[in-house]
């Protein structure tokens, strides 16, 4: 494994250096330090309001945080992939699931029909994700877990080296958790680098390299076999976060 | 695989900083730009005087006055293409008689002070005021272009005889004040003082 890692190490490390956010006065994240290695599969566990999505808004640039928050490439900048944990918009929306791949991965209007130059792309992305039959379907018409689905497919629309998962799982249905351990494998083969928040602690451990427990502050960050033993998910479930075991 | 140099790429925080920097730097060109345009595109805004010799026709006349003053504006076309017919000017009776203001004797004539008009050498008309308190006496002068500028003339003297000599400083000396109009800034927007 680590020699495969050295070989087709694509993705980022991901560096976060004592970032810490505080939004009004409510304090998010407190001088959050770890580290995510290149082409690993890295879970962020924590109990809701841990600061967790702020953490991937930070890695986004979408929050005033402070500290150092860096991605060092192997190369030339790649491109980060982001699926959001919902997708909020009217059940009643007449766009169909090629429109919203459309509108996500081209830039010429979705309302011109899809772009030759992606379409082989978006194509093969919702043809990895199993979404290839329910092209012509309303986004309103569809189950979570397809939609969730259909989030996923977006998100390899350019291929990324980095993808940044919030929650992918949470509304899955059983045959999307296999497509997403598929895609997960994958991802690992091409050695992408994937911070990847999840609840489902089982699947933590049998998927992740490595897992940080986050409330406010990181309070654990090692293999998921090491961290997830039950006192460590105590302290980190527990209401008021304490310093780490 | 080829190795290039790898890139450290630091995430800035969001918000405030560069943004606002970002706006400010918007707002500051924006400015400059209409600034510039303002600069380039605007233009003095020229204020004629009016010597102490003249009137100004918006400002320095009654009502009466105005409504003459434009009425014999407009009959000054209709004099000229009667010159133009009959080769000489017509008389004050013969305006009256084609009802042309102010020659013509009707109700306003009447409130506007009862010009008596007269054809003076050929080449003017004076209208002697009745009641000067409410319209001062008035002189058209002709000249022998027809498409020569109107050019009249105010006394507010009462019992006035006609001039004889019709020359600017002959009438400037028995108290007359020629009449201009122009077309500066609004009158609306000066103030009076």
């Amino acid at each position: 494994m680590t020699a495969q890692e050295t070989l087709i190490a694509y993705g980022p490390t991901l560096d976060f250096t004592e970032v810490s956010l505080t939004l009004g006065r409510t304090t998010i994240l407190d001088k959050v330090t770890f580290q995510v290695r290149p082409g690993s599969v890295h879970a962020l566990v924590g109990p809701n309001g841990g600061g967790k999505s702020s953490l991937i808004k930070t890695l986004l640039g979408q929050m005033p945080h402070q500290g150092r928050l860096s991605l060092q490439w192997p190369g030339e900048p790649g491109t980060i992939g982001y699926v959001p944990q919902a997708l909020e918009f009217d059940r009643g929306l007449p766009m169909t699931v090629d429109d919203f791949m459309a509108a996500m991965c081209q830039r010429r209007p979705a309302f011109l029909g899809l772009s030759k130059h992606y379409a082989a792309a978006i194509g093969e992305a919702l043809e990895r994700v199993g979404m290839q039959d329910k092209r012509k379907r309303r986004m309103g018409a569809l189950s979570g877990g397809e939609r969730q689905r259909v989030l996923l497919a977006q998100g390899l629309i350019p291929a990324p080296k980095l993808l940044v998962l919030d929650e992918p799982m949470s509304a899955l249905d059983e045959a999307g958790i296999q497509v997403f351990e598929r895609l997960l494998g994958d991802w690992r083969q091409s050695g992408i680098t994937v911070l990847w928040i999840e609840h489902d602690l089982e699947a933590v451990g049998r998927l992740a390299d490595r897992v940080t427990g986050l409330n406010r502050r990181v309070l654990f960050d090692a293999t998921p076999k090491e961290a997830l033993t039950p006192e460590r998910l105590l302290t980190l479930f527990s209401t008021h976060p304490r310093s780490a075991a | 695989m080829s190795m290039t140099s790898p890139t450290t790429q630091v995430v800035r925080p969001a918000g405030a900083g560069h943004e606002t920097l970002y706006v400010l730097l918007l707002c500051l060109m924006i400015l400059a730009v209409a600034g510039s345009v303002v600069a380039w595109r605007g233009e003095a805004q020229e204020v004629s005087s009016v010597g102490s010799h003249q009137l100004d026709a918006r400002r320095d006349l009654s009502a009466s006055e105005q409504g003459i003053y434009a009425d014999l504006r407009v009959t000054l076309d209709e004099i000229h293409l009667l010159r133009q017919e009959q080769q000489a000017l017509p008389t004050p009776a013969t305006l009256a008689g084609e009802g042309f203001a102010p020659f013509a004797q009707d109700a306003s004539s009447v409130s506007r002070g009862g010009h008596a008009w007269q054809l003076l050498d050929a080449k003017a008309y004076f209208g002697q005021s009745q009641t000067p308190t409410v319209a001062g006496s008035f002189l058209l002068r002709l000249t022998a272009a027809d498409d020569s500028a109107p050019d009249i003339w105010l006394n507010r003297g009462s019992a006035l005889p006609a001039p004889n000599d019709l020359t600017d400083a002959a009438l400037n000396g028995a108290g007359w004040q020629q009449i201009v109009a122009q077309f500066d800034a609004g009158v609306t927007r000066q103030h009076r003082h």
